[in-house]
């Protein structure tokens, strides 16, 4: 095989960074709430790289927890914003500030 | 072959992320964010975890974007003026940041495969890797508590989700 594990884990830093990068830039909730998605695929692409790397599925199982949770962030996220959206018109996190001291 | 089908996927795979960062239109983000989660599958394939590529385009694909896409029709939301509206001091912060972060992670990814001394493949994955019987196995027999708190945890979101959206009597 002619691909290195350093490749992969390569590719899943770069997209952990544009997920990171679409965090902190990016003013709408919900593109902010897919950013964090790219996050969480880039570090289970590590961890299918690294239980390939070490041959076990442990790595594998993790992945599934991840998704697991990711879903269960997205179910509670998005309620989040249908209600911020609901009470304000709005979707942009800077006008979400009536909790900011 | 292999290497051609990883260039292919992993160049997907980053355009697309960028196009979810920089698309002014939500509906377009999650499109391209659908592009990025099959790419990603098809890396998860190439390193033979056929169980966890499939449950990645069924429950991502399939299930979180969706969502995704049914809240964004929803709420109507309209394009952005701009794509990004922090200003310059800001933006310049951010990247700095953004920066850090990638070069801690090749160097702890990276350094740390090399440092364990195996940056070939190891050859005795076998055909057992990535199948359903031995993620199953692994999941139901070692994970077992793990997996009941997970799914502890996800009866928790989806009350709190029906919780927050219903509306006051």
């Amino acid at each position: 095989m002619g691909v290195t594990v350093s490749q992969y884990l390569a590719v899943s830093a770069l997209l952990f960074a544009i997920g990171v990068a679409g965090v902190l830039l990016r003013r709408n909730m919900l593109v902010v709430l897919m950013s964090v998605e790219l996050m969480l695929n880039a570090a289970n692409l590590a961890f299918v790289t690294f239980a390939r790397m070490l041959g076990g599925v442990e790595g594998q199982v993790i992945v599934l927890f991840v998704m697991a949770v990711a879903a269960a962030e997205v179910a509670v996220g998005l309620a989040i914003v249908l209600v911020v959206f609901r009470t304000g018109e709005t979707t942009n996190v800077e006008d979400v500030s009536s909790m900011k001291w | 072959m292999t290497t051609l089908l990883f260039v292919l996927g992993s160049i997907a795979a980053i355009v697309s992320a960028l196009s979810v960062v920089t698309r002014r239109n939500p509906v377009h983000s999650a499109l391209s964010l659908i592009v990025c989660l099959l790419s990603v599958a098809l890396l998860f394939l190439l390193l033979g975890a056929q169980f966890v590529a499939a449950i990645q385009v069924i429950v991502y694909a399939g299930a979180i974007v969706v969502l995704f896409l049914f809240v964004v029709m929803l709420l109507n939301v309209k394009d952005e003026s701009a794509v990004f509206h922090s200003g310059i001091a800001q933006k310049l912060a951010a990247l700095a940041l953004v920066f850090v972060i990638l070069v801690q992670v090749v160097l702890v990814a990276v350094a740390g495969a090399t440092w364990l001394g195996k940056e070939q493949w190891l050859a005795a994955t076998g055909l057992s890797f990535g199948t359903v019987q031995s993620v199953g196995r692994e999941l139901f027999a070692r994970y077992l508590f793990q997996f009941e708190v997970v799914s502890v945890l996800l009866l928790v979101a989806i009350v709190g989700a029906v919780t927050l959206v219903k509306k006051k009597q």
